[in-house]
């Protein structure tokens, strides 16, 4: 997995661990999320998740969920941003 | 991608029904948030009986908007969805017919006269299987004289055939004990078969002694192997005769000598001899010149005979010629034999002495 090896190589570079949550920004297409904990708002132009302590926001237009599990989700629409705070 | 089930909810806190559906490891496709108070997502056939509960205790307003992904699903397992009905069809089409046809207890012509005889009745490989196994059975027992017993059994798409032979009276199959000699049975022990003859019979060289056979309660004949020992009071004669003058061929001393090589048995040197003499006789004399090389010398000497008249003294002469006869007697004795009597007779006729010796004997003729 793309993101496994990328949590390695921090791990390994930076000695800090990605495992509390990570996500990813597809060409502003797609968001993949792992480690969601709950979806806090959910509209077309934003979506927002829990993700540790924190809140996982991603703003954009038509967005939809395209995936959701209870650990990971995948956002479809025009992203925008996604901001972590 | 499998049919999902596209639900509509419409309704408050829609983000906490979906919160609640993933405490419920529920998994959501396709979630989009039209309006504040509505929302469509999807879920699969197998957690949707989960979903309703769910839905029903929030008390939302639900609408089913049927299956999504089902044309993609469809299409793509068209060929399974085809094939399936299809292949069952063929199932149920193929059991009509007959597959497979097993014969036992049959063997060589037997077997070939009865897949003929089915083929005659439309029974065959390939062929709609008969509904009547027992209307089977009764056709081979009545086409084939030879069968005892016939069952027929369908297995599945193949017809299964016993058949039981009759066991064939053979009567030819074992030859009746003969007469070896001429005689008159005297006495007999039977082991199988039955007497041709009784005692006191005479017999001669070729009757029938005992018949192949023995009769059952009913009369009828049932062929077995005979067995006897037939013992019999038999004759055996031999004869000589000695005439008071006789011609006598002796060698008159005269004699002619050839010789010839041969090699490889062809002959290399020799030379056309013409008779030596009107009466001769010959003897031969072949010596190979080398053991190395296959060279033989052949040596023919002839020898001149002549006619002597010789007279007998028929009474001086006449215990020769009745040991000869009785010579002869013996030696036509056959093997087991015991001599019960020997009688010789002379007689005189015409200058000719005949003696005849006569043995009688009991002997097994069987």
């Amino acid at each position: 997995m793309l993101l496994d090896e990328l949590d390695n190589y921090v791990t390994n570079e930076l000695g800090v661990t990605l495992k509390e949550y990570r996500y990813i920004n597809i060409g502003g297409k797609m968001v993949y999320v792992e480690g969601q904990k709950g979806i806090v708002n959910l509209t077309k132009d934003e979506i927002s998740f829990k993700v540790h302590k924190k809140t996982c926001t991603i703003k954009g237009s038509d967005l939809y969920i395209k995936y959701y599990d209870n650990n990971t989700a995948v956002i479809c629409g025009s992203v925008v941003s996604v901001v972590v705070l | 991608m499998k049919p999902l089930v596209r639900i509509k909810v419409i309704g408050f806190n829609l983000d906490q029904l979906i919160n609640k559906m993933q405490n419920s490891n529920i998994v959501c496709y396709n979630i989009e948030r039209m309006e504040a108070n509505v929302m469509f997502f999807s879920v699969n056939f197998k957690q949707y009986s989960k979903v309703k509960p769910l839905l029903k205790n929030y008390e939302y307003h639900i609408k089913y908007l049927g299956i999504a992904n089902f044309k993609t699903w469809l299409v793509k397992n068209l060929a399974i969805i085809l094939v399936i009905p299809f292949a069952l069809g063929l199932m149920a089409f193929s059991t009509r017919f007959t597959w497979a046809i097993k014969i036992y207890g049959a063997q060589g012509e037997l077997d070939s006269s009865v897949i003929e005889i089915l083929r005659e009745n439309d029974i065959a490989v390939g062929k709609i299987l008969p509904e009547n196994a027992q209307q089977i059975e009764q056709i081979l027992l009545n086409e084939l004289p030879n069968v005892a017993q016939v069952s027929c059994v369908k297995r599945g798409t193949s017809l299964i055939i016993n058949i039981s032979k009759k066991l064939v009276y053979t009567p030819e199959s074992f030859e009746p004990i003969r007469a070896q000699y001429n005689g008159v049975v005297t006495n007999f022990s039977l082991i199988s078969g039955t007497m041709a003859v009784n005692i006191g019979d005479f017999v001669s060289k070729g009757d029938i002694l005992v018949y192949p056979f023995t009769l059952d309660k009913d009369g009828n004949q049932v062929s077995v192997n005979p067995i006897a020992e037939v013992r019999a009071k038999a004759y055996v004669v031999g004869s000589s005769k000695l005439s008071a003058s006789s011609v006598e061929l002796v060698r008159t001393g005269r004699q002619y000598t050839t010789s010839s090589i041969r090699f490889l048995n062809k002959n290399l040197f020799s030379k056309k001899v013409q008779k030596p003499f009107d009466i001769y006789e010959t003897s031969v004399y072949n010596e190979y010149i080398s053991s190395v090389i296959p060279v033989v010398r052949t040596k023919v000497t002839y020898y001149e005979l002549g006619e002597v008249i010789v007279n007998h003294d028929l009474v001086a002469e006449q215990a020769q010629v009745e040991a000869e006869s009785k010579h002869l007697a013996y030696e036509n004795l056959p093997t087991n034999s015991e001599i019960l009597d020997e009688q010789t007779t002379s007689l005189i006729v015409n200058d000719t002495l005949y003696s005849t010796t006569t043995l009688t004997i009991s002997t097994i003729i069987s």
